[in-house]
C-alpha cells in the first residue's frame, strides 16, 4: 500500500493559522482560533489521517490547506511553490489538482442538477476538452465509482446515501487530482455502506495514486485508511505519528484518552473500569491557558497550566506536544 | 427513589419486564404501504440491557416508538401484536393510563437532546415538572429533587446548573439532563435510549455509556439500547437483537453473538467494522455488497437475499422460521453460517 516517499512533499503547510470572528447578539465580537499554528506535509500518494473531536479544527485545517479558506498566516507550499502568493488563473491551475469530498451526500450535491452535470462541472470549469471529450470522461469516472452512466440523467434525490457519496467522489476525481481532502467522507453512512465507500476510495487511490488528507472523528476509520495520523485538540496538533506506532503506543495523554474511549467491538475484552477522561471539550472560543488539555489531563502540572508545550520530535516521524511526555 | 435495588438480583433477572409478540407496524404513505416492523417477537427481562442493532430503516426506532405508543398515526398503523409491560398490554391501555406510564415507568432518551428539551425553561424546572406531574409534589420540593438528580448524573455544581437553559449546556451535559429526567420517577422500569451517544464526541460517549451502566445497576432498571454501533453494543449490552428491513434476524447473548454469529447479515455487519480484527492489516475491508431494499417494493422471502452470500432458492420465496439453537440464541435463516464463524 505504501508508496516510496519522494523528497519534496506534494503539499507542505507551515505554521498555518486560521481564525474566525464570531458575532452574535450577546456581547462583543470574539475571535475563534480554529487552526493555531499547524504544520503538515503530505508526500505524493500518501494518506494522512486527521483525528479529533468536534471543534478541534480538523475541518478548518482541511479547507485552509487547499485555500478554500484563506489562511491568516503561514505558508502553503504546493509542489515547492508558495500557493498563498498566487491568484487568478495561476491559482485556478493549481486548484485543478486538489479536490474535496464532503461529509453530507445530501447537501453537497445541487438538487436541481442532473447527476452527469454535477460530475462534469469541474471538467467544464477547467475546459477539459470539447463536449464529447467531457461526456466521455464523465462516463468513465461514473463507471469507476460504480454508478451506471445510464443514470446520468437522474437527480441526486433519486439515489441512496451511499450512491450519492459515489457521485461526490466522481465529481472530485473527474479532473484526476493529485490531492484529495476527505472531510468526514463516510461518517454519514451506514456501516455496511461505509465499508463499500472506504474500499472504493482505496481502489481509486491505488489506481490513480492521489494523496489524501483524511479527516474523521472515527479513529477506526482513520486507522484503517491512513499511513500517518495527526491528532488535533482545540486548534493544535498534539501528536503526530505513523499509524502503527500511534495505535500501539499513544504518547500524548489526549491520544491515550481518545483510544481508551473508543468502544471495542468485542465483548470479551469489555473492561470493568475503563480509564475515561473527565470533563467536556472546552469551547474553542475560550481555550484553557497553557496546554489546552490540562483541565482534563491526569498528568497536568503547573507548567502545563502556564505554557503551551512545543511539538517536539520523540522518534523519527513522531512528534508530541506534552511537557510531561517529552520530559521523559 | 434510587434505593429500590435491594431485591434479590437472581429473581429480578428472570422476570419478564417487557414482552413483544407478533408486532406489525406499517406506514400508509402516498407511495404505498411500508411494513416497518414485521412479526417482531422480543422480550426484555427486569434489569437487563437489550441492544437493538441495525442500519437505517431496519425498524429499530419504530419498535421503540411502538412500545411508548408514539408512532405517529396516521400514517403509522400498529397492524397487530401485543406489547406486555409487567403483564399489561400497552396497546390496549387507555391513553390516560399510557400517559401516566410514559416518563415514569417507561422513559425515553434520544440522539439529539436539544430537540427533546424545551429551550425556554431551565433544565431544573423541566426535571421538576416530572415530579409535579407524576407525584404531585410542590414546586420547591420538586426542584430540590431535580437538583439531586443532576448530581446523580454527575453534573458538576448541580444547584447552579439547574438554573441553566438547555442552550447553555454542552451536548454531553444535555444528554445527562435527559437521563436525569428519565430517572425522575419513583420506580423506573425501562429506559429506551435511541442512539443516545451518536451525536456526541467519543470521549463524551464513553462517559455517558459508563453513566448509563452505573445508574442502571443502581436504580435496577432495564435498558433498551438502540444503536448502529457494534462497539457500543459490545461494551454495554447483555443481549443483542439484530434487525434488518423490519425483521429481527438474530438474537443472542452478547458474547455468543460476537463469537458465533449465525445469520449472514450479523456476520457481515461484524466484519465490515473497520476495527474488526479480521480487517487488521488487511488491504480492504470486508463489506456487504449492494444496499438495503426499498421497503415499499419488498417481496415475500428474506429481505437480505439480494445481498446474501449464502442465498438459496427458498430464500426468495419465504421468510425463514425462527431457529432456536440454545436458550440464548435464535435466528431466522434458511442457510445460516455454519461452524465457528467467529469473525475474530
Amino acid at each position: 500500500m505504501s508508496k516510496v516517499r519522494s523528497t519534496t512533499p506534494l503539499l507542505a503547510a507551515q505554521d498555518v493559522h486560521k481564525s474566525f470572528t464570531i458575532k452574535d447578539d450577546r456581547g462583543p465580537a470574539r475571535n475563534l482560533k480554529a487552526v493555531d499554528g499547524v504544520s503538515v506535509d503530505i508526500a505524493p500518494g500518501e494518506v494522512v489521517g486527521v483525528v479529533g473531536e468536534s471543534g478541534c479544527g480538523k475541518s478548518t485545517l482541511g479547507k485552509t490547506i487547499i485555500r478554500m479558506y484563506e489562511p491568516d498566516a503561514g505558508k502553503l507550499l504546493w509542489k515547492g511553490n508558495d500557493m498563498t502568493l498566487v491568484s487568478g488563473t495561476d491559482l485556478k491551475t493549481i486548484r485543478k489538482d486538489m479536490q474535496m469530498i464532503f461529509q453530507d451526500p445530501y447537501s453537497s450535491l445541487n438538487p436541481r442538477k442532473k447527476v452527469r452535470d454535477i460530475i462534469s462541472q469541474p471538467l467544464r470549469i477547467h475546459a477539459q476538452g470539447d463536449k464529447e471529450e467531457i461526456a466521455r470522461r464523465t462516463e468513465e469516472v461514473m463507471n469507476e465509482v460504480g454508478i451506471n452512466p445510464v443514470y446520468g440523467r437522474r437527480y441526486p434525490h433519486q439515489f441512496s446515501g451511499g450512491q450519492r457519496q459515489r457521485i461526490g467522489i466522481a465529481r472530485a476525481l473527474a479532473l484526476k487530482p493529485d490531492f484529495v481532502v476527505c472531510d468526514e467522507a463516510v461518517s454519514a453512512l451506514d456501516v455496511s455502506i461505509q465499508a463499500q465507500i472506504l474500499n472504493l476510495l482505496l481502489d481509486l487511490r491505488d489506481k490513480h495514486g492521489f494523496a489524501n488528507l483524511f479527516i474523521s472523528h472515527d479513529l477506526s476509520v482513520v486507522e484503517f485508511i491512513s499511513q500517518r495520523i495527526l491528532v488535533m485538540y482545540l486548534g493544535r496538533i498534539v501528536e503526530r505519528a505513523p499509524k502503527v506506532e500511534l495505535m500501539k503506543e499513544p504518547l500524548h495523554p489526549y491520544t491515550r484518552a481518545l483510544l481508551a474511549a473508543f468502544p471495542i467491538a468485542d465483548p470479551s475484552v469489555r473492561k470493568q473500569k475503563k480509564q475515561i477522561v473527565v470533563g467536556d471539550v472546552p469551547s474553542p472560543l475560550d481555550p484553557p491557558s497553557g496546554c489546552h488539555f490540562h483541565p482534563r489531563c491526569p498528568l497536568a502540572t503547573d507548567r502545563c497550566r502556564e505554557a503551551y508545550p512545543p511539538l517536539v520530535d520523540v522518534s523519527p516521524g513522531r512528534q508530541v506536544a506534552c511537557w510531561e511526555v517529552s520530559a521523559g | 427513589m434510587i434505593e429500590t435495588t435491594t431485591k434479590n438480583e437472581a429473581a429480578v433477572r428472570q422476570e419478564e419486564l417487557l414482552g413483544i409478540d407478533n408486532l406489525n407496524v406499517s406506514f400508509h404513505t402516498r407511495r404505498g404501504v411500508v411494513k416497518a416492523v414485521r412479526n417482531l417477537r422480543l422480550n426484555i427481562k427486569e434489569g437487563e440491557t437489550l441492544a437493538l442493532v441495525g442500519e437505517s430503516g431496519c425498524g429499530k426506532s419504530v419498535t421503540a416508538h411502538a412500545i411508548t405508543r408514539l408512532v405517529p398515526m396516521p400514517p403509522g398503523v400498529i397492524e397487530s401484536g401485543i406489547i406486555r409491560f409487567r403483564g399489561t398490554d400497552l396497546l390496549k391501555l387507555p391513553d390516560k393510563e399510557m400517559r401516566a406510564l410514559r416518563g415514569s415507568k417507561i422513559s425515553m432518551i434520544f440522539q439529539e437532546p436539544m430537540t427533546s428539551l424545551n429551550p425556554v425553561f431551565t433544565v431544573g424546572s423541566q426535571i421538576a415538572e416530572v415530579f409535579i406531574t407524576h407525584e404531585k409534589l410542590g414546586k420547591k420540593e420538586a426542584f430540590a429533587k431535580a437538583v439531586e438528580l443532576l448530581d446523580l448524573v454527575k453534573i458538576p455544581d448541580p444547584g447552579k446548573r439547574a438554573l441553566s437553559y438547555p442552550h447553555q449546556l454542552s451536548g454531553g451535559m444535555r444528554q445527562r439532563v435527559m437521563i436525569a429526567m428519565s430517572l425522575a420517577s419513583p420506580e423506573p422500569g425501562l429506559m429506551i435510549a435511541d442512539e443516545p451517544t451518536t451525536a456526541l464526541d467519543v470521549t463524551i460517549q464513553a462517559q455517558i455509556l459508563q453513566l448509563l451502566t452505573e445508574l442502571k445497576a443502581r436504580v435496577g432498571m432495564a435498558l433498551l439500547l438502540i444503536t448502529h454501533d457494534m462497539g457500543v453494543v459490545a461494551e454495554t449490552a447483555d443481549r443483542v437483537a439484530v434487525m434488518y428491513a423490519g425483521h429481527k434476524v438474530e438474537e443472542a447473548a452478547v458474547e455468543e453473538l460476537f463469537a458465533n454469529p449465525r445469520h449472514p447479515y450479523t456476520l457481515g455487519l461484524l466484519k465490515c467494522q473497520p476495527s474488526a480484527p479480521s480487517n487488521r492489516g488487511a488491504n480492504r475491508l470486508s463489506s456487504i455488497e449492494g444496499s438495503v431494499p426499498d421497503l415499499l417494493t419488498l417481496k415475500e422471502g428474506c429481505p437480505f437475499a439480494n445481498r446474501c452470500e449464502n442465498v438459496k432458492k427458498e430464500c426468495l420465496s419465504s421468510f425463514p422460521e425462527i431457529t432456536r439453537i440454545s436458550e440464548n440464541h435464535e435466528f431466522s435463516c434458511h442457510n445460516p453460517v455454519t461452524g465457528s464463524g467467529d469473525p475474530r
